[in-house]
């Protein structure tokens, strides 16, 4: 069950500034703040005017939202964007990315979950490979797709979890799609109905 | 061949599923010695011997007709086992013109292509299908050509984009499957797609595999054997249907194991297409029971050895815990410990 014995899961670039890209945008929930506020010190350090053109889209952590914020903003970075919760800001990268430049460089700092969540969406635009950082920080419960039904259980941290579709207790198997941002979730019990192996915290 | 299809055999409810003894003779047992491991065991895909699953590019046998049957079946219920992503449209055609011209040239009793330009003419006798239409032009066949073609054919069929150095399951027809999904795998690289394969990483089995498929060629498509087992003759062993067969592992006993447990072999050949440059991956399942096998006194042997002996990451992989020794038990008495003879004929 160790994390870097799973193939399906990608693999990214670590989080330093990359300053050959022309414009960065940088996506942070919680704890996510710190990594991405080191990249912009770097910057500052090595090209401080590229950032104005780089935009932090964030969403706090419930309570410690002004501090963060601050500090994005104390940092001359150009545009930062506070959000009260991960798909308001998704929703705003999916439309920042449609209308993107060239030579845009993609952060994302945050929970495993958040960042395949945003993945899927470069995905969906074709973001190469090197045009994208990130950074895991904070919590590592996943997002789980049931194969029988094809819901998808948020915040899962224990081995199995019972499907918010169909009530049915799924396995979380190390198996993880980008396209979906999941792993896969099958039913634990199918071979022995009623035989669940004990629960146990996993993902934490 | 001159191929007599068991019309009303299913794969599902009454199991009505059976080898007849000509289809036993010809069956691709995957184990060449009495012992197994995972290698990259690829060789061309060259015509074997009349008779044999390999004498022609896809092997047209005795079910024929009853898998097209179960695989409209599977489809009425999930669509979505059928999926191809947009850019994967030329890779259909050619997946369409590489299917319809192997079989209208080796099987012509049962197909028939005729072209004129672009317009084809497609016959197909056994599913009683005459199909005009214009070669691509998708309005002209009533579902996407990969869909069309694959309703028609026996075994699983993925399609794999190549680009950026790596292959990535872009399109298929995933109905008859030893438990991965289609749905989930969608859009992956090569090693994404095979991640849950236990100790073959490792071996670097899939660096090998791919460097090797990277450089596939037009018109030397190859192939190789891969294998697991499965209770009953049932072909979705899906994990989206996993619910529904999961509980017949439970009821294997030394007794029934020799009807309810099947080897399961899949015959998986690789093309590469001409338009696209995209690899199609056949994956075509054969299921023989353990008392059908038993036929065949060197296999049974055989058999009996690399289940005893199957490395226990694989005995859990292929999901075989519950009723491995019921299996091997059922086949003790067939082994009386006298040597194999190499390879895998049936002596």
């Amino acid at each position: 069950m160790l994390v870097t014995g799973i193939k399906s899961k990608p693999v990214y670039a670590p989080l330093q500034a990359d300053t050959r890209g022309r414009y960065h945008l940088m996506l942070g929930m919680g704890v996510g703040a710190a990594p991405l506020l080191r990249v912009i010190f770097e910057m500052q350090s090595a090209a401080a005017r590229v950032l104005k053109n780089t935009r932090v889209l964030y969403v706090p952590d419930g309570g410690s939202a002004t501090p963060e914020i601050e500090r994005f903003r104390a940092a001359a970075v150009g545009n930062a964007q506070t959000f009260p919760g991960t798909p308001a800001l998704l929703e705003e990268f999916r439309s920042t990315l449609a209308r993107s430049l060239m030579g845009t460089r993609l952060y994302v700092a945050g929970t495993e979950s958040f960042i395949g969540l945003a993945m899927k969406i470069a995905l969906e635009f074709n973001l190469n490979k090197d045009e994208i950082r990130a950074e895991e920080c904070g919590t590592s419960a996943r997002r789980v797709y049931c194969i029988h039904c094809r819901a998808t259980t948020e915040n899962v941290r224990t081995n199995i979890a019972s499907c918010v579709g169909c009530g049915r207790w799924l396995l979380v198997r190390d198996h993880y799609s980008r396209r979906l941002a999941a792993y896969m979730g099958v039913m634990v019990d199918a071979e022995a109905p009623g035989e669940l192996p004990p629960l146990k915290e996993m993902f934490l | 061949m001159s191929a007599v299809f068991n019309l009303h055999e299913t794969f599902r409810d009454d199991f009505s599923y059976r080898n007849s003894a000509r289809a036993i003779r010809r069956f691709p047992l995957p184990f060449s010695e009495d012992s197994y491991m995972y290698s990259v065991n690829i060789e061309p895909h060259l015509p074997g011997p009349p008779g044999s699953v390999t004498e022609f590019a896809f092997d047209v046998d005795e079910h024929y007709v009853a898998e097209c049957r179960e695989r409209a079946i599977v489809l009425a219920a999930e669509p979505l086992r059928y999926q191809a992503l947009p850019h994967m449209m030329s890779s259909q055609w050619d997946c369409l013109e590489l299917i319809m011209e192997s079989l209208a040239r080796d099987y012509p009793t049962h197909f028939s292509l005729a072209k004129q330009g672009n317009r084809w003419h497609w016959i197909n006798r056994p599913l009683q299908i005459d199909q005009h239409f214009t070669f691509g032009d998708t309005a002209t066949l009533p579902r996407q050509p990969l869909d069309y073609i694959t309703r028609q054919a026996q075994g699983d069929f993925v399609v794999m984009d190549q680009r950026e150095g790596d292959l990535w399951t872009e399109a298929g027809m995933v109905t008859t499957q030893a438990d991965w999904s289609l749905d989930f795998d969608l859009g992956m690289t090569f090693k994404e797609w095979h991640g849950p394969v236990p100790l073959a990483h490792e071996l670097g089995v899939f660096d090998r595999a791919l460097k090797f498929l990277l450089n596939l060629r037009l018109g030397q498509p190859v192939r190789r054997l891969n294998w697991t087992m499965t209770i009953h003759p049932r072909l979705d062993t899906s994990p989206e249907n996993y619910p529904q067969w999961g509980t017949d592992r439970a009821t294997v006993t030394a007794q029934n194991a020799g009807d309810l447990v099947h080897l399961r072999v899949e015959l998986q050949g690789l093309w590469r297409l001409p338009r696209s440059n995209a690899i199609v991956f056949g994956i075509r399942c054969y299921l023989v029971s353990l008392r059908e096998l038993a036929t065949v006194p060197k296999w049974a042997r055989r058999v009996h050895r690399v289940l005893k002996d199957l490395h226990p990451a694989l005995v859990d992989y292929k999901g075989l815990t519950r009723y491995r020794d019921a299996a091997v038990e059922w086949l003790a008495p067939f082994d009386d410990g006298s040597p194999t003879t190499p390879g895998t004929a049936p002596e």
